[in-house]
């Protein structure tokens, strides 16, 4: 597995479903992203240096993999609450305009 | 006139007073209805998720620096496993509890999963190898500080 490429494709799949919201989302995920990165490439050298087994390789690669999803959903929280605040703020503009064009007590 | 003998409206006040109807309903769903896409913040979640991260550290720095003398062998280990084992169980009980949490439930699933791999390894190598400690405390530091944020940022949900 080229974990250097998976963990860019992963990044620019999360910027994609962003959208909009990637830019007001506020943790820096280049810096996670950069950490895996590493570790992948440090897993490697384990392996060239006989330090660990293949299994062990590949299962360390599995948890960099599993990490990559649980960054990945943290975006989706991120984008979700960003959206949900922009269609309740929404709502509440709507409803404070229909009540006012109403005469509805504010 | 109308059936009871009545005066019927005409037929265009008729259908302003329809949506007249369908406007006030709309405006009650409007009022009643704030859309939630995530769940609400839950501070026992990272509570817990903060008390997972402590036992999953203590057992790899005890692998990483271990007293003179210590059994670091997986059978030894199996105790702080068990528990780590149990408290993530009741971290996935506590994220499923909550509606619009399929992201967290997802998360804690993979840590689970990333856990039991780095359980293999051990109970493979009878020992974890050294070199590899410091990626797993890593990857878990990593993971449970993903899992904090993403309850954290629920606290802006409005």
């Amino acid at each position: 597995m080229d974990i250097g490429t998976v963990t860019v494709n992963a990044l620019n799949a999360a910027r994609t479903a962003a959208g909009a919201t990637w830019g007001q989302i506020q943790h820096n995920f280049d810096k996670d992203i950069n950490a895996v990165i590493e570790n992948g490439a440090n897993i490697e050298i384990l392996l060239k240096t006989n330090q660990i087994s293949e299994d062990d390789a590949a299962d360390l690669l599995k948890e960099e993999s599993l990490s990559l999803f649980i960054l990945s959903q943290e975006m989706i929280v991120d984008g979700e609450v960003i959206a949900q605040n922009a269609i309740n703020a929404a709502i509440d503009v709507l409803w404070t305009a229909v009540k006012a064009a109403a005469k509805l007590p504010l | 006139m109308s059936a009871d003998g009545g005066i019927m409206p005409p037929p265009a006040f008729r259908v302003r007073g329809s949506r007249a109807i369908t406007l006030f309903s709309f405006l009650v769903l409007l009022a009643a209805c704030h859309v939630q896409l995530v769940s609400d913040y839950d501070e026992e979640l990272v509570k817990d998720a903060t008390e997972v991260e402590k036992e999953i550290d203590a057992l790899l720095q005890e692998q990483r620096n271990p007293v003179r003398g210590s059994d670091l062998s997986y059978e030894a280990s199996k105790p702080a496993y068990n528990k780590i084992e149990v408290e993530l169980h009741a971290l996935l009980t506590r994220a499923q509890s909550h509606e619009n949490n399929n992201e967290t439930v997802s998360q804690v699933e993979a840590l689970i999963k990333t856990v039991r791999l780095l359980e293999e390894i051990h109970q493979r190598d009878n020992r974890l190898p050294p070199a590899t400690i410091g990626i797993q405390q890593d990857i878990i530091g990593r993971d449970i500080s993903s899992i904090i944020r993403s309850e954290n940022a629920k606290k802006a949900g409005r």
